[in-house]
């Protein structure tokens, strides 16, 4: 009611023919008042709402999920999810193409060295922890390794199926690229800090990598159960535990990779109400069934 | 006297006044506009995007803006080489390509809709099968569950940005049914499909969605929404970015803040892409 007869008082003065006086002291004012009105616009405006997120592709399924679901709830804010590789999400921190990272292991150690000399501080927030696990082709009859087995095949001390109860044949063994999160994890929980990969390795991403093994009668891999689709790809046990469920969370498969966000030191608003937002969510987000919650920021931490 | 001085000093600045902004278009017309130009190349998908930032950044700065197309890859090495400022680059980085001296600023998201008529009993198709049908090698609505008729694919001209897309990423390379039929704007290729039942076509997105009597059909269970897209998980999309190689001029650096800013996200609105912010 009001608002009508309000409406209708507009029109009536609008119709009132104005002087020349009038119409230009309008114009000054709408003219001097534009320019402060768009600056007040431009300044508090989108990126309190938006948050970009970059790196892991082990990740990045999870993350999407998170990410639409907050959208969902939050019409008006923006969650842009990339991969790019954990390694790409540390640096899109420094050089703040991007708000939060996704990562699934330590930087590597080319990375380590940019992150340090940039002198900023990242923190890392723990999400979950995911089974990784040693793959090959499915006709392999090869069902188990030991994780002394896993440390030689990948170090290339032993480079010959015979050795391990399989055909006699070489052993193809495929790895990620360094920058790579699962590869640096595989790297630093089978081969310790004293091995590296043999360097007869094939170096490949992971399609690739699941491509080839999948091709490849003798090639070794290992990939976290989260990249496991409809592959026919063989998953081995180590030391006769299969990684699944239970076996994860009676803590008997213990070759798991930490799921971690990380952040700058001080990160925006937007960051922290997406993080608040992951972490109030009780039910399980990953339809994994191998993720296991992070116990402690410790476990996680470099 | 007094009054006189006086007088000849409120001239004096009045004139002064005027002349400033004059003197300053002046100086800006005479900087060495190559020496002082921005200059952008790669991906064509992404030209007439910059073109229309670049006049947007001219009013602002008074920089000239020179646009190149050339591919991303021809982008991302001439970025590499110093020989352009920024890079526009329709896809990720590939991990040969990321070290820490290449910064890509993410700007828009760029996706498809596949699209039929209402009256299209198919709802969703897998990636593979869209392929087939584009392709022409799936030709007939009955071999998708639908009813006995044949499906009449409709497309943009071979060179709008939409068919490129189109040909790079969901045909990856495969060539497009010779009876395809071809109309020369989105709206024409819409009124196509609203008027014809067993029509399947391809059309891009802005932030603004679909009309509400076209129906886009979901891919391997994915529907193309805001959300999906911008998660990443709608297959037919891919990120747009504005790429820096080392320490960038400062102009570059206004650049990708103005594409970035609001007024930046509408221009990419407005040329049919996604904002990201």
């Amino acid at each position: 009611m009001k608002l009508s007869e309000f409406n209708f008082a507009c029109h009536k003065r609008l119709a009132l023919p104005m002087d020349r006086g009038r119409i230009f002291r309008r114009a000054f004012l709408l003219a001097a008042l534009l320019p402060s009105i768009t600056c007040l616009a431009l300044t508090n405006d989108s990126p309190v709402r938006t948050v970009h997120i970059r790196g892991s592709k082990t990740f990045e399924t999870i993350v999407q999920s998170l990410a639409e679901q907050y959208m969902r709830s939050r019409p008006a804010s923006t969650v842009v999810v990339s991969g790019g590789g954990t390694s790409r999400g540390y640096l899109t921190l420094l050089d703040k193409t991007a708000d939060l990272a996704m990562v699934s292991g330590a930087p590597s150690e080319d990375t380590l060295d940019v992150v340090n000399r940039s002198g900023m501080k990242l923190v890392n927030v723990p999400f979950r922890r995911v089974a990784m696990a040693p793959v090959v082709h499915f006709s392999n009859p090869v069902n188990d390794l030991s994780a002394i087995q896993l440390r030689e095949v990948f170090s290339g001390r032993i480079n010959n199926w015979k050795a391990l109860g399989g055909k006699d044949a070489p052993i193809n063994v495929y790895i990620g690229p360094p920058e790579d999160g699962i590869t640096k994890t595989w790297s630093d929980t089978v081969l310790g800090g004293a091995d590296t990969f043999t360097p007869r390795a094939i170096n490949a991403e992971l399609a690739q990598r699941i491509a080839r093994v999948g091709a490849d009668p003798f090639g070794i891999t290992y990939l976290a159960t989260e990249s496991l689709k409809d592959q026919a790809l063989k998953v081995l046990s180590v030391d006769k535990v299969m990684a699944g469920a239970d076996s994860v969370r009676s803590g008997r498969y213990t070759l798991l990779a930490p799921l971690m966000f990380v952040t700058r030191e001080k990160p925006s608003a937007a960051v922290q109400n997406f993080l608040q937002f992951v972490n109030s969510l009780s039910a399980p987000i990953s339809n994994s069934v191998f993720a296991l919650p992070a116990t402690t920021a410790a476990s996680a931490a470099r | 006297m007094n009054r006189r001085y006086l007088a000849g000093g409120l001239a004096a600045a009045l004139a002064g006044a005027a002349a400033y902004p004059i003197w300053q278009w002046v100086q800006i017309r005479r900087a060495p506009a190559r020496q002082n130009a921005l200059l952008i190349g790669g991906a064509s998908a992404m030209y007439e995007l910059n073109v229309a930032l670049g006049k947007e950044f001219e009013k602002q700065y008074g920089v000239q803006v020179i646009v190149e197309g050339g591919g991303s890859l021809q982008g991302l090495l001439a970025a590499k080489r110093r020989a352009i400022d920024i890079a526009a680059m329709a896809r990720d980085l590939q991990s040969t390509e990321a070290d820490p001296q290449t910064h890509n600023h993410l700007i828009a998201r760029d996706a498809i809709a596949i699209v039929v008529n209402t009256q299209c009993p198919v709802k969703q198709l897998r990636q593979q099968v869209v392929r087939d049908v584009l392709t022409g090698k799936i030709d007939n609505w009955k071999t998708l569950g639908g009813p006995d008729s044949p499906i009449e694919v409709v497309t943009r001209p071979r060179e709008s940005s939409t068919s490129r897309y189109v040909s790079e990423v969901v045909l990856a390379g495969d060539d497009l049914s010779l009876k395809a039929q071809v109309r020369k704007s989105r709206d024409e290729l819409l009124a196509f499909i609203r008027q014809t039942p067993n029509a399947i076509g391809c059309v891009a997105t802005d932030d603004g969605g679909l009309p509400s009597d076209i129906v886009s059909l979901e891919i391997d269970n994915i529907p193309m929404l805001r959300e999906t897209v911008l998660s990443g998980r709608y297959p037919y999309a891919r990120s747009l970015y504005l790429l820096t190689f080392g320490l960038a001029r400062p102009q570059a650096l206004d650049f990708i803040a103005l594409a970035e800013s609001p007024a930046g996200q509408a221009i990419v609105d407005r040329a049919g892409f996604i904002p990201v912010r």
